[in-house]
């Protein structure tokens, strides 16, 4: 089947556009560190520090839009913020951090569309002992899990590692290629001080060593498990006038599945042959660039999904910075690196910034275009934030100036 | 040694999804059967309600084919759960069989050392047995020639 995507690239009214006006982070932290603080404190923390950020009171808020089912409901936020008239509610569905994009496109179409004026994202994620990402007990409620499960296949490495080892086999990727995905988030996160991984640089040699958790995936392939919480503040540009900050202009959010996928790494793998090393983004590439109206040359800057390193040199391929299985020269070329064609996850990314389910990926993609990264990428204009990539559906922005 | 040892640590459970009983039913009578459409011929698994490709609802269980093969794999040496700690490293195969389209089964193959396992070897159906009894499809390499026995 065949879709004219020029029929979804219409824009509201000037007015009506969406624009981040807010953004809001709690500290971040190892695991554990704030079980005791919990989800919804931390949720709280985020949305008033957004709202504040944003120069509105919080109370003000009349949407909200989330993912993953943290403990920031809009009852109990509506209890502990005070939220005056609550309008639009939304929670996205997909695997993980899969809806982090997906929840600011609800937010968009619910500003665009009139349904609220003031929508929140967020997302507040604490690994709680024995429901860690880490662990098997997080993932009980996959429907398919009996598929999976009495195979060992139990955690999200172990789920993500087979597409992966697939795409290195195709494509020859050497693990000194694969390496310097992990050695530039790192290396941006040495710039920031909120990163997890401040102070903590790392080495090729430090990569090579680490140990194997799900081949090929060693222990600096994965991201962290992190305690922490984000929110943005979503509205349109006309209120967004009245608001003291530059808003940042959603250019497009956009949720996408290919087909045939279903529930992809985090179910039984049955992708079709020639996408299934390749991550489940090329649909989604090819909408979300048609609804903002530009195309890979006009990307300045990117915060890519990197629960597991290859996932950046997948996306890379699938949003066409580079052809199919040329992300590890690409990469290994410098070129996601500050001065390179495509700078990344400049915060340090979900390895080693903090794993705040890619909604880190989007308030560090504000920021770059309100000049004020830790690794400030030089005029700025457009950044592309994507979610996690391998389940459906997947999810993805371009962000504005 | 024993490859498999994670197997029986394991459990199958009540599948939440009332599709999947009979793949199960047909596994525990020592069968590998997925379902095929009735109408167009299409194989499919996950087991669902209707052909992705034609709709209809009718649906026969076949055998599947004989000639299976390692699609891709990994070799976990990270115990997501305590109970597996020694029985690392163990591999969780994604498996395909080229006479059924995409069609592709999350395994074992239960006689590999990590480092014998490739893309595209070629694997005989075995069995094994989870920790609450269930019959479980893995596989063997087919160049050993040992297959386990059914259930």
């Amino acid at each position: 089947m065949v879709h004219d995507l020029r029929l979804m690239s219409e824009r509201p009214p000037a007015g009506r556009a969406a624009c981040i006006v807010g953004i809001g982070e709690t500290r971040f932290t190892r695991r554990g560190a704030q079980a005791d603080v919990g989800e919804w404190a931390l949720g709280c923390e985020a949305a008033v520090k957004a709202a504040d950020d944003a120069g509105l009171d919080v109370r003000q808020i009349d949407g909200m839009a989330s993912f993953s089912n943290d403990d920031c409901s809009p009852w109990l936020m509506q209890q502990a913020l005070g939220i005056e008239r609550l309008r639009f509610a939304s929670m996205v569905w997909g695997g993980g951090g899969a809806g982090a994009c997906g929840a600011l496109a609800h937010a968009q179409a619910a500003v665009e569309s009139g349904q609220a004026e003031i929508v929140l994202v967020s997302r507040s994620i604490v690994q709680r002992p024995g429901q860690r990402y880490g662990e098997a007990g997080g993932f009980a409620e996959i429907p398919q899990i009996d598929l999976m499960a009495p195979f060992g296949m139990l955690a999200p490495a172990i789920m993500f590692a087979p597409m992966a080892q697939r795409y290195l086999h195709d494509f020859g990727v050497r693990p000194e290629q694969l390496a310097e995905v992990a050695l530039t988030c790192r290396a941006h996160a040495q710039r920031n001080p909120r990163a997890v991984m401040h102070g903590r640089p790392m080495t090729l040699a430090d990569y090579l060593g680490s140990r194997m958790i799900a081949e090929p995936l060693r222990l600096y392939d994965c991201c962290q498990e992190n305690d922490g919480a984000c929110a943005l503040v979503v509205t349109t540009a006309e209120r967004a006038r009245d608001l003291k900050g530059a808003p940042v202009r959603v250019l497009a959010a956009a949720q996408g599945g290919n087909a045939g996928w279903g529930s992809g790494m985090m179910g039984t793998h049955h992708a079709p042959d020639d996408e299934y090393g390749a991550g489940n983004g090329a649909l989604l590439a090819e909408n979300l660039y048609a609804r903002a109206g530009v195309g890979p040359a006009e990307v300045d800057v990117a915060q890519i999904y990197d629960h597991f390193s290859p996932s950046v040199l997948m996306t890379l391929e699938n949003f066409g910075f580079c052809a199919r299985g040329e992300a590890g020269a690409f990469v290994a070329d410098g070129q996601i690196r500050l001065g390179g064609r495509l700078p990344l996850n400049t915060s340090g990314g979900l390895l080693s910034e903090a794993y705040i389910h890619g909604l880190n990926l989007l308030t560090e993609g504000v920021r770059q275009l309100r000049g004020s990264s830790t690794a400030q990428v030089e005029g700025a204009r457009t950044c592309l934030v994507t979610a996690g990539l391998g389940s459906t559906p997947t999810s993805a922005a371009i962000l504005a100036t | 040694m024993n490859r498999a040892a994670h197997l029986a640590r394991l459990a199958v459970g009540e599948p939440h999804l009332v599709e999947h009983r009979t793949f199960w039913q047909h596994c525990a009578a020592g069968e590998l059967r997925f379902q095929r459409c009735a109408e167009c011929a299409t194989w499919r698994h996950p087991p669902g309600p209707r052909c992705p490709a034609c709709h209809s609802v009718n649906v026969r269980w076949e055998r599947a084919p004989e000639a299976a093969e390692l699609y891709s794999y990994t070799v976990v040496h990270h115990p997501a759960t305590p109970a597996l700690k020694d029985a690392l490293p163990y591999n969780v195969a994604i498996v395909a069989f080229p006479a059924a389209g995409s069609l592709r089964l999350i395994s074992c193959v239960i006689d590999a050392r990590p480092g014998e396992l490739a893309i595209g070897m070629p694997l005989a159906l075995a069995w094994a047995r989870s920790a609450d009894g269930q019959a479980l499809p893995v596989f063997a390499r087919v160049s050993t020639g040992r297959i386990g026995k059914a259930p």
